[in-house]
């Protein structure tokens, strides 16, 4: 073991001078690797812009040897990989069909089915996303495939992929990829239940009633149905998590009773005033604006509720119910307590009723 | 020279204790640059976890999003007549699905609110809040007919703390941004800083954003149009000093758990949180620092479950100051800052109680902050006298020039290395080339002076002396 004498006179400035001559050499080495792929990238780019016009015309006046005219180089397949994806999306019907199907025809389809198991992983995922716009059986069974991949990145291109079928058999092996693949945040897992559309509602609120679901894949799934507009299985995923132990889970629960825009339980709305958590008690309130006739005695007490956030909003929920409301929040102003200060400022603050008309909620 | 011999005989006299001494200057040197050693891989894991959630198409999922949590973004602003229009006209550009901007004029003296007033069609209201926070006065609150989401309080000056608090009363929403008057959001900063909060939303308390520097670079209509470096030395020193802290220093501690600091200039909050510590506090310079600790204590004492992240790609460009006069007086009062929080806080050192953080990141802060800078500057002055008049052998001397120097370069080179790996904030190998040089640069001189602003701000920290500095704005529109 060197002393600490033999360590500075022996190891300190050989050490501190290679590693500093050692960063030097990697900082000026990818310097001079930036330069060259900034020259490389402004060529890439003046090809991929010819290409894109050369495919624009193509769709309006279409070429007879589309092939040699886009693939003059070996090359060039890539860099029509690179910018079919973004055209695409810009496309809708006919124009969409026609230029999958040249596309098809020059081997695009063929290239890309390859590239699925090349090991770069950003031409990979590249690949996935541009296969996905021909989801026949073949590639549907490469990205079922590609879900073993180690990579999170390769197996959430191959769900979002997947997810364009619209095929509900394959929700078992989404949920399964996500449970295994921590790295995959909740929106995104979200955006993936999104995909499938409104038919799959029902298989959401199934999931999100089941215990051995992960508290974050059942926050995307839940986030998911809230965005579809299957009010009967928002309402009963809902409902089934009003009670559960996690506050966030809760609170969400309220989102999407209030989200669904449909008269909800009483005994919901009482259990929802008296949480522990803010939210849910803001979340409830705005809940009894869908309530009719007005749940005077709920609003009451959450217009005093500890959060004045929550009192505010009770307040404006009032609001929402025209004179009554209002009426109700005159009354509650003449009192002499902490309703009556918020009552009062929020008859101040809407004097116009301004907050209904902002909100639409009139 | 004879009139060394007194120092020769007190050097003899003392020789051993000299020794020491020199010794414990280098190994506290030798102790710093290994936890920089250790900062590198750490950064870099966290950046390749980053990498792996990254995908910028997906985050607009969130502009649509009703689940996105409402956020309000509370801009202090104290004579900010320059530039805080267009502050606010890039906030309220933010790509966010909800969201409100709340701009507190701390009772400027210049006409920073008739700016705001003349500019966004500002009406008087009687806007409905509850004071939780202590703070000065609020003399109105003024809605814009022009946009909804902006609220502007003018209030009685009471410093960026008081004013920080009384936007957090007058704010609504579950989240609240803070946001320096004189900084420009990237327009999807915000969503990407939130993330971690719909990520882990029962255990994300904080978040901080990365904050660069926005002088010398192309800005148009509050928008960043190309990002340049500045030509001037200063400015671009801060260059790398922001990328060192931001990418290797704060991302290797949220690696692990032990993040202290986030930025005031761009950070996020969960607003109940930050009421329950007692917001902001004024007593103290470093506000920011102060409330951080505040909430680590508030979460470890109440046995929650919590996490404060660093999320190193969204960016808030802020102006920095381009004259030895304006740095001086703003570094004096950060390491002041740090001063008083770091006592304030001191039962938190080495306690087990509050885990992680009394155990590994108070002590660095006690090394890295409150001795490093005495320490350094005891080196620079010192060792040198004290090779010279025999009590120190050439070896030592040079031990010491490659830890402070040599690994400095080492340091700061590899900070730019891991920004051109992950990030490539820069559009052309001749920026980055510059910023090499001035990584070397900046140690023979530069960081020299920042040592001898820190013992200022030692001194002034001592003599409790409350200063509070002046920022000359350049004015985004004029570059």
């Amino acid at each position: 073991m060197p002393s600490f004498n033999e360590i500075v006179s022996s190891y300190v400035w050989p050490v501190t001078l290679i590693s500093c001559a050692l960063s030097l050499t990697v900082f000026f080495t990818l310097v001079g690797l930036r330069f060259f792929r900034d020259r490389i990238k402004d060529r890439k780019l003046t090809r991929q812009k010819e290409i894109q016009q050369q495919l624009l015309v193509h769709l309006s006046n279409p070429l007879k040897d589309l092939r040699n005219t886009l693939l003059k180089t070996e090359k060039d397949m890539e860099r029509v990989a690179e910018v079919v994806p973004t055209l695409l999306r810009t496309l809708k019907g006919g124009s969409y069909q026609r230029l999958l199907d040249s596309l098809k025809e020059i081997g695009l389809y063929e290239w890309a089915l390859k590239k699925l198991h090349n090991r770069n992983r950003p031409r990979k995922i590249a690949a996935i996303n541009l296969i996905a716009h021909w989801l026949d059986k073949r590639v549907k069974q490469e990205l079922i495939d590609l879900l073993k991949d180690n990579h999170p990145l390769v197996q959430y291109a191959a769900v979002e992929a997947l997810a364009h079928t619209k095929d509900t058999t394959l929700l078992p092996v989404i949920i399964r990829v996500f449970k295994r693949q921590k790295n995959i945040s909740v929106p995104l897992m979200s955006d993936v239940f999104q995909r499938f559309g409104n038919n799959i509602s029902e298989q959401l609120a199934s999931y999100i009633k089941q215990k051995n679901i992960p508290l974050r894949i059942k926050i995307a799934l839940l986030m998911a149905l809230i965005q579809t507009d299957s009010i009967e299985q928002i309402i009963s995923a809902a409902t089934a998590l009003c009670h559960h132990k996690n506050d966030e889970l809760r609170a969400l629960a309220y989102l999407a009773l209030f989200e669904a825009k449909e008269p909800v339980d009483a005994s919901l709305l009482k259990s929802g005033m008296c949480d522990s958590d803010w939210r849910v008690r803001q979340y409830t309130a705005s809940c009894a604006s869908h309530c009719s006739p007005l749940p005077a005695e709920i609003l009451r007490t959450l217009l005093k509720d500890e959060n004045w956030l929550v009192g505010l909003r009770s307040g404006q929920i009032l609001l929402t119910y025209g004179t009554v409301g209002r009426k109700l929040l005159e009354t509650l102003a003449k009192k002499d307590d902490l309703s009556a200060a918020r009552a009062k400022m929020i008859l101040s603050e809407y004097r116009d009723s301004s907050w209904e008309d902002a909100h639409g909620m009139a | 020279m004879e009139w060394l011999d007194p120092a020769r005989e007190f050097t003899q006299l003392f020789h051993t204790e000299i020794v020491y001494f020199s010794y414990g200057i280098l190994a506290l040197g030798l102790f710093q640059n290994f936890i920089y050693l250790l900062q590198i891989p750490l950064a870099a894991m966290e950046l390749l976890r980053m990498k792996l959630r990254r995908q910028d198409e997906h985050t607009w999922w969130l502009v649509t999003s009703n689940i996105t949590l409402p956020i309000s973004i509370i801009i202090p602003a104290y004579n900010e007549e320059v530039t805080i229009s267009n502050t606010v006209m890039a906030t309220l550009g933010t790509q966010y699905p909800s969201f409100e901007v709340i701009v507190v004029n701390d009772g400027s003296k210049d006409c920073t609110l008739q700016v705001l007033i003349d500019q966004y069609q500002l009406e008087k209201t009687d806007r409905f809040y509850e004071n939780h926070l202590i703070h000065k006065e609020i003399r109105g609150i003024y809605t814009s007919s022009i946009y909804p989401n902006l609220v502007v309080v003018d209030k009685e000056n009471g410093g960026r703390s008081d004013a920080l608090n009384t936007g957090i009363d007058v704010s609504r929403n579950p989240l609240f941004c803070t946001l320096d008057a004189d900084s420009l959001l990237d327009p999807s900063a915000l969503l990407k800083t939130v993330q971690p909060f719909i990520d882990k939303p029962d255990e994300v308390v904080a978040t901080g954003g990365t904050v660069r520097i926005l002088n010398g670079c192309d800005v148009e209509n509050a928008v960043i149009k190309q990002v340049r470096l500045t030509r001037k030395l200063l400015p671009l020193f801060q260059v790398i000093e922001y990328i060192r802290a931001f990418l290797m220093g704060r991302l290797a501690w949220s690696r692990i758990g032990i993040l202290t600091i986030i930025s005031g200039a761009f950070a996020v909050f969960r607003r109940d949180i930050a009421v329950h510590v007692g917001g902001f506090s004024s007593t103290t310079i470093g506000e920011d620092f102060e409330l951080v600790m505040n909430i680590h204590k508030y979460c470890r004492k109440n046995k929650r479950n919590y996490e404060m992240r660093f999320v190193p790609e969204p960016v808030c460009w802020t102006e920095v100051p381009e004259t030895m006069k304006v740095l001086s007086s703003q570094r004096i009062r950060w390491q002041q800052g740090s001063l008083e929080v770091f006592f304030k806080h001191r039962e938190m050192f080495l306690n087990p109680k509050y885990g992680r953080i009394g155990l590994i990141a108070y002590p660095l802060i006690f090394i890295f902050d409150i001795l490093g800078p005495l320490a350094e500057l005891a080196g620079y002055v010192l060792l040198p006298l004290f090779y010279l008049l025999g009590a120190l052998n050439a070896e030592f001397m040079i031990a010491f020039l490659c830890l402070f120097f040599v690994f400095g370069v080492f340091i700061s080179t590899m900070s730019l290395v891991l920004e051109e790996i992950s990030l490539k904030r820069f559009s052309h190998a001749k920026g980055l080339l510059i910023l090499g040089f001035a990584a070397i640069i900046e140690n023979f001189g530069y960081r020299q002076y920042n040592n001898i602003w820190r013992i200022i701000g030692w001194w002034r920290f001592i003599l409790k002396k409350q200063v509070w500095g002046n920022m000359t704005r350049v004015g985004m529109q004029a570059k």
